[in-house]
Parts: structure tokens; sequence; C-alpha cells
């Protein structure tokens, strides 16, 4: 027989070969899968037969120590849980399995449900009134102090007194508002001086790139300049976290929206849409204590129901010490009676619950999700794109504004915007070097001056920026009479 | 080494970068649609935690993509401090769970600020340094931190706190090392592909090992010609980050399981990686391995080959219908550099030379 070599490669030379001799056949079949189990113990045993025939030497050129393993029966526990994986007949706790995924193939549909499970608990909210109110809704709010007494307790120079064993570990979120700063913070293209430029080098070069765009546009005054440059600068800044994409709820969001389901990657998107939503209701309800809470066990029990539970398709990746408050609130949930309401206690926990979850998913999904989505070309493209249209209709709106609160005199007007409509912004910088910009300072300029001073030479632009600076002149008088 | 092409979410304009980026596509692309066989898919597999993307950020850095570069590396500012600050609140945490007081009074009022307020910009200054440095010195901490299988704590808590004062500077750039040290759960699949000779090109896939992203591999199983299944050897004390009822080993047994025996793998080379083999060693020095496998001999368990072998049985009698000879073993440290690049080495011949046999 055979022996089954296998290599272990270490830098140092603790390089080791391991010898082992074939395995028993394999009879602890209740471990095997359901379908397993279902072709028979004699065919498996049959299929272990082949195998130990077939051992296989795999690269040895490194091995400096071989042992024999001795054929033992296997059985393993752990101790603090008494999982005895030998007798495993617990097949509730199982998790899912690779050959449930199939079920995967109805993410989509899952999605859509959800959508309906929120539309059915909204039924007296209207979508489009929703999405127009959100900008003044502030989508993390985890507004209340979380587990304070623990902390307080533990802190006290009396030392720690453990009176709340189910504490996380992974979450202890006392100060959300702060943390979700510094998240906010951190995800930030750059919380530094120049706000597009994130940090990677071809980010670095996209950023510059952006800034340079915005500089092109050289509005009309250092005023405009500034302004227009800050806005931009805000609106484009947002679409970089999660939180100004879903509050915008435009083209940017569609697009990551894709990008996600392009990766089978969207339970959490999908989750911080119904966690606004909902809160949205919440919100409408303000006055209502009653209708608040009610809408709160409904929120509790969607959230968990479609992104806490692992049955769940559109369960999240989250830490057990989450999931774990999640189901002990729910216990309590559950022995309510429908539209019972709930008295305030059970509401703190719930909320307590619902605040760390969407801090733990907003962090995700800005450290883990953004970040990557920020590098793909799509969302590059759909900035630049933004940048432009932004730049665009910016400048013509401020300009429009300027123009209604103070209209310009007929000398206020730029040098460059007549000599860009009349084909001679190659003379632009010779202008701005001489310190040249409106109108006024070149009104009494003769042919000779534009030669001697500017440089010009060509006797058609000579001609024409004279004609076109009096026409300027005489057109404005003209009007205001 | 050859070129690389890497997916758009990865750096662009990386010198060794050809012009064709990797589809986005799960389904593999063009793969999906039509086998391309000058294209070889390499899936990483494993639980969660089991040092896939380790392994996946050690192939990007000596294929010098990724965090090989700086401007790379300083956008993992943040997430390195958090790392910092996740382990020290759970290690906060722990004390009062398991009842351990935190001794010195100053090293309690730095506990207090990291549960109420500190946040990674806080770090800039490095008078943060020494005052978590402190703490992480303090006894009641150590005496958590030696009881960390009892809550969850990243593997990498101790480099971190010992390199605090690089970490704690407001000119921190972390290093590759940093990097590959920092924890971050992956969400979803990334990609990279590099030329292997022959014209051919190899498409490393990494994709996240909790229980929800296990749903996502199945779109990649009908495009797969290699798994690599890496689990963890120094887990047989831990349970679940999604499940802390739930035994790690038990899990990646199950998962792998599932894995090699899944119909759409019959024909396919698979790697099974044993990882972590460093923290391992250590673990074993100190713990029992024997506690938690009653078949285990007591008398060797404090020798890690013995114990490696043990382990290799375990998951190699899950094996019921995948073929043994298309199966490797290796063990590994992913942390290691060296070690990362030798056994990917080893792998890859591993996976050219099945792939010539068929």
């Amino acid at each position: 027989m055979k022996p089954l070599l296998i290599t272990s490669s270490t830098t140092s030379s603790t390089n080791t070969m391991l010898q082992i001799l074939p395995h028993q056949p394999y009879t602890n079949f209740s471990k095997l899968p359901k379908s397993t189990l279902e072709k028979g113990q004699e065919k498996t045993q049959k299929k272990t037969a082949q195998q130990k025939s077939k051992m296989q030497t795999l690269n040895s050129t490194q091995c400096s120590s071989s042992m024999v393993l001795k054929e033992e029966s296997i059985s393993y526990s752990h101790p603090e849980t008494s999982h005895q994986i030998i007798s495993t007949n617990n097949q509730q706790e199982a998790a899912p399995t690779i050959h449930s995924m199939d079920l995967t193939k109805n993410r989509r549909v899952v999605a859509k449900s959800t959508k309906t499970i929120l539309a059915s608990v909204t039924p007296n909210i209207n979508k489009q009134k929703a999405t127009k109110t959100t900008s003044s809704i502030t989508l993390v709010s985890p507004t209340r102090t979380l587990s304070a007494t623990t902390i307080n307790n533990f802190t006290q120079d009396s030392q720690p007194v453990s009176n709340n064993n189910t504490m996380p570990f992974t979450t202890v979120v006392t100060n959300a508002t702060n943390r979700k700063k510094n998240v906010l913070m951190s995800d930030s293209p750059s919380s530094s001086t120049s706000s597009l430029n994130s940090s990677s080098s071809s980010s670095s070069n996209f950023g510059q790139q952006v800034e340079i765009l915005v500089t092109m546009d050289s509005p009309p005054s250092p005023q405009v300049t500034s302004v227009q440059k800050n806005s931009v600068r805000k609106t484009i800044k947002e679409y970089y976290k999660i939180e100004g994409l879903l509050e915008k709820n435009d083209e940017g969001l569609q697009l990551l929206r894709a990008y996600l389901s392009e990766r089978r990657n969207d339970e959490m998107l999908i989750y911080l849409e119904s966690n606004r939503e909902f809160r949205l209701m919440r919100k409408n309800y303000a006055n209502d204590v009653n209708m608040s809470r009610i809408t709160l066990v409904r929120e509790f029990k969607t959230i968990y129901e479609n992104f806490v539970n692992f049955e769940s398709l559109t369960c999240m990746n989250i830490a057990s010490s989450i999931r774990e408050s999640f189901t002990q609130t729910l216990k309590e949930v559950q022995v309510l009676s429908q539209d019972e309401i709930p008295n305030q206690t059970l509401c703190e926990r719930m909320e307590k619950c619902l605040d760390t979850l969407l801090f733990n998913i907003q962090l995700q999904f800005n450290n883990e999700i953004m970040t990557h989505f920020k590098k793909s070309s799509e969302f590059k493209t759909f900035v630049i794109t933004k940048l432009i249209e932004l730049s665009a209709s910016e400048t013509s709106s401020i300009m429009e504004d300027m123009e209604k609160t103070s209209p310009r005199t007929p000398g206020e007007h730029l040098i460059s915007n007549i000599l860009v409509d009349n084909e001679m912004e190659e003379y632009s910088k010779t202008f701005t070097k001489k310190k040249l910009v409106t109108l006024d300072q070149i009104r009494h300029f003769t042919a000779d001056d534009y030669r001697d001073k500017i440089g010009m030479k060509k006797i058609g632009h000579l001609k024409r920026i004279v004609r076109v600076v009096n026409e300027h002149f005489n057109k404005q008088s003209g009007s205001t009479c | 080494m050859g070129n690389i092409v890497v997916s758009p979410h990865d750096k662009e304009g990386q010198h060794h970068m050809m012009a064709t980026p990797t589809s986005n596509n799960p389904n593999g692309g063009s793969a999906a649609t039509a086998k391309n066989k000058s294209e070889i898919t390499v899936l990483l597999l494993g639980a969660g935690e089991s040092g896939k993307s380790t392994l996946f950020k050690q192939v990007q850095f000596f294929h010098g993509v990724g965090i090989t570069h700086d401007q790379e590396r300083i956008e993992l500012i943040e997430i390195v401090r958090l790392n910092v600050l996740e382990n020290a609140k759970n290690l906060v945490a722990a004390t009062q769970h398991l009842n351990i007081p935190i001794e010195q009074p100053e090293n309690r009022e730095t506990a207090k600020l990291i549960i109420n307020s500190l946040n990674t910009n806080d770090l800039e200054d490095p008078s943060w340094s020494k005052r978590l440095y402190s703490l992480w010195k303090d006894a009641g901490i150590q005496k958590a931190y030696e009881n960390r299988e009892k809550f969850q704590l990243y593997d990498s808590t101790e480099y971190l706190f010992e390199n605090l004062d690089r970490i704690c500077s407001d000119k921190y750039v972390p290093t590759v090392v940093d990097v590959i040290r920092t924890r971050t759960k992956t969400i979803g699949i990334t990609d990279m592909k590099f030329d292997v000779g022959d014209g051919k090109q190899l498409r490393l896939v990494d994709v996240g090992g909790q229980r929800n992203e296990r749903r996502k591999w199945i779109h990649f199983f009908n495009t797969v010609d290699a798994v690599v299944f890496l689990t963890s050897l120094s887990e047989f004390d831990l349970n679940l980050y999604e499940d802390n009822g739930y035994w790690r080993v038990k899990e990646s047994l199950r998962v792998f399981n599932e894995v090699v025996n899944n119909a759409l793998f019959y024909k396919v080379p698979f790697v099974l990686l044993f990882n972590k083999r460093d923290l391992f060693e250590k673990k074993i020095a100190t713990k029992s391995f024997s506690k938690y496998f009653s078949g285990f001999n007591e008398a060797e368990e404090k020798n890690p080959v013995a114990c490696i072998e043990y382990m290799t049985k375990l998951f190699l009698n899950e094996i019921t219908e995948h073929p043994l000879d298309t199966v490797s073993v290796k063990t590994l440290s992913a942390i290691d550099h060296d070690n990362s690049k030798q056994v990917f080495e080893e792998v890859k011949q591993f996976i050219m030379t099945q792939q010539h046999r068929e």
C-alpha cells in the first residue's frame, strides 16, 4: 500500500513529511449529507475502498522527517459547547449547506419580496413623499446611549461587576455617534484639503484630474470660483459614502446596486434601504407613540427575518453577538399579541439592537465595499460625468443669480469670454499675465496697444478685437438706454 | 513573473498590468459562457478567518500589485487603526465578562475612554501609543488575552499592540506586514489574474467564508478548474464569529465535506491547506490539544507534527467521493511572505500538473 505523503512547507528548516496510512472506511454516516446517505452505505464503502488503492505521493523534495500515523477511531468534541461530531444528530443547528445554495438563484426574488414586505407594512406612506423628505433625515441615528450602565459599573474604581453576561464583545457601542463621525471622516475621499483626492495612485491621479476639471471652468470671479468649487466638491463628496448615495437615491445608487448585484453582494444595500424606509415611517409617527412602537416591532421582526436569521437568503455577515442580542430580544417580542404595544424597556432594547446592527453594517459597508466600489471604473466615470454636469449647471446658475442680484456693467465683463467667443483664446494667458481681466481695462486700447502690450501680430486679430470691444460697449450702452 | 491583470476594484495603472481587466461577473465572464482553456480559475475556499484573503494579499504582493504600493497601503490606515480599537474594546469588554479586574487605575481610565469615545483619528496622537500599550500590558488585560478562546479576538492582536508606536503616529504609513496582518472581513468576491506560462493565465478568486458568504460560492462552481481549501490549524479551541456557540473545527469539516464531495469538483484538483501553522505551534505549547479531540493521544499533544497529522486525518476522512490522487495537502503560515510564496508555487505546480494530465 502506498502511503499518502503530506508536505509541510515552511521557510525554516522545519519542513516535515507526514506519512499517513490509508484511513478507515467512512463509518460515521451520521456526518454525511443527506444526499450522500441516500446513496447508501454500500456505495460509500466501495468508493472508499477504491480510494485506498489510490494513495498519493506528493512533493517531498524538502521533507526532513516522516512519521507513520496509526489508524485510530476519530472522535472529537468541543469542551465548551459539547459538540460531538461523532454523534451529530442535531441537524437543526446545521448551517446552510452547499447543497442548498441553489436557492440563491432566487436572491433577486427575495430582494423584491423584501420590498413587498416593506410595502405591505407601509400602506400609508407615499413613497414619493418619503423620497423627497430624505434630505432631512439622518440615516444613522444612534442617539441613544447604549449599555452605558454596564460600562459605568465597570469603569468605577470598585472594579468590574459583571451584571450583564450577554454583553456583545465585538460591538460595544456606547457612543456610536462619535464612532460614526470617525467612519465618515475616514471614508471620505479626503478628510484634509482636497476632497476629491482618494489616496491610491490611480485615484490620486483621478483626484487631480477632477480638480483640474473644476478649475478649468474658470468662473467669472474668485468669489464664484470658491462658491462653485465648494458646492461641487460637497456634492461629489457625498457620492463617496453610502449615506450620501442613499440620500441622493439617483443614478449613483443604481450604479452601486448593479455593481453589488453582479457580485451577489447586495444584501447589505437592501438592508440599508429597508432601514431607511422604516426610520422614515417611525419619524412620520413621531407624534403618535403607539403607532411608532408598533412600527418599531414590525421593523424589528422584518429586519430579523430578512437580514439576521441564518435561514434568510439575504442574511448578512454579522457578528454572533449582534445575532444573539436580536434572538434574545425577539423572544420577548414574539410573546406580544398582534398589535399589542410593547413597553418602553422592550422598545429600548429593540432600538439598541437595530442601532448596533446599523452602525456595524455602515462601518462594514464603508470599509469593505465602498473602498472597492470607489476604485471601479464605473464609479470613476460616473463621478467625472457628474462633475462636468454639476460644474456646468453650477456656473450657469451662479452667473444667473449674480446677474439677477447685481447686474454687471459692460466694463465688468470678462476679456476671456470675448476672446473665446471670437476664437482668439490663445491670447488669454497674455492678458492674464498683464493683469487685464475685465473689458473696462482695455476699453480704450488701440490696435497698437494690442500689438505692443499683448503681442498680437495678425492684422485680422487686431482689427477684430478692436471692433468687438467697441461693439460690446456700444451694444451695452444701447441696451441700457 | 508574468503579467498581472487585476479586476477594476483593484488598483489600476500599475506597471505590470495588462489592458484587459478581469470580468467582474462572478460567473467568470467569458469563462462562464465558453470555457476558455487558456484561463485556469482557482477558488480559495474555506470557513471564515481561515486565511484566504491573507494568502490572496500575499499573492498580490509577490506579483507586484495591490499593497506593494505605498498609496494603496495609505488607504488602509483607518482599517489598521480600527483593528487596534476593536481589539482593545474586545479585550476591555472581555475583562468585564470574565470578571477580571484591570489592575492599574490609569489603565481603567484608558479603558473607559476606549469604550466611550476613542476613535481612529485620536490614534494620530502619539500619547495614545503609551496609554494603549500600558493597557495592553496590564495584568488584567493579559489574563483576558490568555483566555481569548472565550471571546472573539483577531489573531493579530499581539502584533498590533506591539507596534503601537508606529501605528499611533501622524506620519504612519502601514507596512506590507501591517496590511497582511490586518483583519478585514471579505464581503463578496475579489479576483486577480496572472500569467503562468504556456500562454495560460491563472485567475485566483477570493471569497468571504462566513455562512452567508458561502451562498455566493455556488456561482463559481461550474467554472472552476481547481480548488484551494484553507482551514486554520489554530482554531481548535475557538467558536465561530457568526455563531458563537458553534465550534470552528466542526464548521470547517462540514464545509470541507460539502465542497470536496461536490459532484462538480470530482475531476478538479483539490488542495487542502492547513493555515496558521505558526499560531498553532505557539498555541499548543500552552493549550491542551487533546482536550478537544478525545481520540488523540494526550502524550503527543505538544508535538505539532502529530497534531497536524491528526487534523489531516480528520479532514481526509471526510473525502468520500473525490479521487484522492487529485488531492494535495500542505501546511502554511500565510502571514509569512516566503512561506506563502513557496507554498503557493507548489500549489500552482500541482494544479498545472493536474491540468496537463487532463
